[in-house]
């Protein structure tokens, strides 16, 4: 009887024990996070966003910076883009953030963590010549700035450009235009020529706020989406922004983009019309150029924005930034880390261009002759761009974030008919005047 | 002899110290931390300011996000709930026949609820319902008409199929209703045979009112659950199209960890704490009127 009943008390405690455990178990991974580890080894933590094959190239650049700097240990982790920013969120609650992440300077995503001087401005390790900007071009550098600061090295540069499957266009009779469309209203009569032969869309739905769509088609009436000074955070009109969607519902209603539902619901290259057969052009980042060719299975073509060639409203900027977390406890370590990553011949032969294109204009240069098929195009449209591009947009005002939001939500209620472009635009611009 | 005392005395507490240690740290000290966090301006990378009521004015003067998910989430509840428990009952009625291989139905009945809040249903689910989906095939094989729609994507049925997800998952109250049916003494039903009912009249002369203390059990339970219903909205529909599915737990996480505004997120959860605090002692209070007690009678 004693016996049992010392039994039940003794599973009792295991349970409870078992339950205590079971908290504490969290993230053994980090435990990293001290610095120094003890045989006089430095440790960083690297983390950025994105797939299997963007890590496996990642960590064999990392392995090669450990095997040239023995004294440093590289700890890599790494998010889909959708819950990136939320783990990075919730390592800084901890004081715990990567000594090096992937960023991307003036997002809203990364505003509050600029907000609350998380991040290291680089400025000093450039001096000290930690970090070598010599070969990558102002633009650039202007572009990973906030005030006088740096923030961010570009880590790969790209640019948004028109993917077009050739195959399509032969069986319609049509001719790719070398230089791009001269506008959106050139592309409609060829439009209708690939929906007979695809017997579904013509064009994937690349008017999406998300894709800059708004963006582009605000700088080629020669305004820009937001504004950076002013009594309204927006800088386009009304007629641009009417304009825009009027075009879009007539795309959408005559059948040449898929409907928004298929759209939204796209999950990357494989499942895009494009890739499926049924359209036949798209506006893609040039980066993303080789994961469409790959799931097409076939040779595709890249040509300019509508517009592109007759305008300066194309922009070349960087696909993410480096960054240092200010409460990095071996910040030298982890400028070493990021000058390797953008400088290194051998570490860009490993990343490839799956971030986009070197930013440096030495190691582009020096990696052009080793470029496949697939790249070489990729590079050569970011070479193109270069020579039509104009700098981004000045930075956006404070608040800007929730009037992005705010379109985006309007932008959903225009394409399901529940407000018009003309309502839509006086609420945004209502939202968005400053006081 | 000192120690038999110890044990009889105290072993209970042991018994129950897992319970108490997990309600303790991963209950009431969070639930404590969120109602300070509710009078505070935190968004996690500096520590919490004291706001006072600011949230709570904000939410309720301005949120028109606050109306809407209130609104979504309480037609989900309304309809949802009651559905979901006609269903089980029915099926729990069904199943409670003893027929060969019954075991097997009971079983495959309860599946959906075990894996029924897990993700992977979720984005069964919308695969299911999408425009190209195995539900417009069906439709086009048995009616021969091509519903070019997107049941999860379209403003109008959205939150209908979500509905249905949850009527699909009346698993585990089915099983609390089959095991109250069992409960039931057979010699009520033989008596009123005697007297010549039929069975529609037990079913709602004696089945019915035996059974009041579960379906008291199952509405409580399915309430609270349907007020905190989250996954579908966020994998299936993401809140979308257009915030008709924009639950009230979704929007609290979009606020909290897609806008990092912690502490209004933690002012939505207090007001949604004493919405359903509210309706629990409304239900509980109404009890009195229809819920049974067959030992002992009224509480």
């Amino acid at each position: 009887m004693k016996k049992k009943r010392l039994m039940a008390c003794l599973l009792a405690g295991t349970l409870a024990a078992g339950l205590l455990a079971g908290c504490g178990n969290g993230n053994t991974q980090n435990e990293g996070s001290e610095g120094s580890s003890s045989e006089g080894k430095t440790t960083i933590r690297f983390a950025w966003w994105g797939g299997q094959e963007r890590a496996d190239m990642t960590n064999e650049a990392v392995q090669l910076f450990m095997e040239k700097n023995p004294d440093i240990v590289v700890e890599t982790s790494f998010y889909p883009y959708d819950s990136y920013y939320e783990n990075l969120a919730i390592a800084s609650t901890s004081d715990n953030l990567p000594d090096v992440f992937q960023s991307y300077i003036g997002s809203s995503e990364l505003q509050q963590f600029q907000d609350g001087g998380l991040i290291e401005p680089l400025d000093t390790y450039v001096e000290d010549g930690l970090i070598d900007t010599s070969s990558i071009s102002e633009n650039l550098i202007a572009e990973g700035s906030v005030g006088d600061n740096l923030y961010g090295m570009p880590f790969g540069i790209n640019t948004r450009a028109m993917v077009v499957n050739p195959e399509i266009y032969e069986q319609a009779g049509l001719e790719i235009p070398e230089n791009g469309y001269e506008s959106f209203e050139a592309m409609e009569a060829d439009l209708a020529k690939i929906q007979e032969v695809t017997g579904k869309y013509a064009s994937m739905d690349f008017f999406r706020h998300a894709g800059d769509g708004l963006k582009y088609y605000c700088r080629l009436q020669g305004e820009t989406e937001f504004a950076s000074e002013g009594d309204s955070l927006i800088g386009f009109s009304k007629e641009t922004f009417v304009d825009f969607y009027t075009m879009r519902l007539k795309w959408a209603e005559n059948g040449w983009i898929p409907p928004y539902d298929v759209t939204m619901a796209e999950n990357g290259a494989e499942d895009s019309t494009l890739v499926k057969g049924e359209s036949a052009v798209g506006v893609i980042p040039s980066n993303q150029f080789p994961n469409y060719e790959k799931a097409a299975g076939k040779d595709l073509q890249m040509i300019l924005l509508p517009g592109a060639s007759v305008s300066k409203a194309t922009i070349v900027q960087a696909g993410a930034h480096l960054s240092i977390a200010s409460t990095s406890k071996n910040k030298e370590a982890a400028a070493k880390l990021i000058d390797f990553l953008l400088n290194d011949e051998e570490a860009n032969e490993i990343l490839q261009t799956e971030r986009g294109i070197p930013a440096a204009d030495d190691i582009r240069e020096a990696m052009t002759p080793s470029f496949d098929a697939t790249t070489k195009k990729v590079s050569d449209i970011v070479d193109k761009a270069l020579e039509y591009s104009s700098a981004n947009d000045l930075p956006a005002m404070a608040g800007t974030s929730d009037i992005q939001k705010l379109i985006e939500e309007y932008e959903e209620r225009i394409m399901y008919k529940d407000v018009t472009p003309e309502e839509a635009y006086d609420a945004i611009a209502e939202a968005a005047s400053v006081n | 002899m000192k120690k038999k005392r110890f044990f009889e005395l105290y072993g209970g507490y042991i018994f129950v110290a897992p319970w108490l240690l997990g309600f303790i740290l991963l209950t009431l000290i969070p639930f404590i931390c969120l109602l300070y966090f509710s009078f505070t301006d935190y968004n996690m990378f500096t520590s919490p300011v004291f706001a006072g009521l600011k949230n709570y004015i904000e939410i309720v003067t301005q949120d028109e996000k606050f109306i809407i998910s209130l609104t979504v989430t309480f037609i989900y509840a309304l309809i949802s709930v009651p559905l979901k428990l006609i269903a089980a009952l029915l099926v729990a009625v069904l199943l409670k026949q003893k027929r060969r291989g019954i075991g097997i139905y009971r079983t495959l009945f309860y599946i959906p609820s075990i894996i029924g809040g897990s993700v992977a249903v979720s984005v069964m689910w919308r695969n299911l319902f999408s425009r190209d989906g195995a539900v417009n095939a069906l439709i086009e094989a048995l009616t021969g008409i091509n519903a070019d729609i997107s049941w999860v994507a379209d403003p109008n049925t959205a939150l209908g199929s979500l509905i249905l997800m949850s009527i699909w998952q009346f698993g585990s109250p089915m099983l609390i209703f089959l095991a109250g049916l069992k409960n039931i003494s057979t010699s009520y039903y033989e008596a009123a045979k005697v007297d010549g009912a039929n069975s529609i009249q037990c079913f709602f002369k004696i089945t019915l009112p035996l059974l009041s203390p579960i379906i008291f059990f199952n509405l409580v339970m399915q309430m609270i659950n349907g007020f905190m219903t989250f996954t579908q909205g966020l994998v299936v529909t993401n809140g979308g199209p257009m915030n008709r599915t924009l639950f009230y737990q979704l929007y609290v996480y979009q606020q909290g960890f897609e806008d990092f505004n912690m502490g209004y997120a933690s002012a939505l959860s207090c007001i949604m704490f004493v919405i359903v605090l509210i309706l629990t002692l409304f239900v509980f209070k109404s009890s009195d009127a229809w819920v049974y007690y067959e030992s002992g009678g009224k509480k």
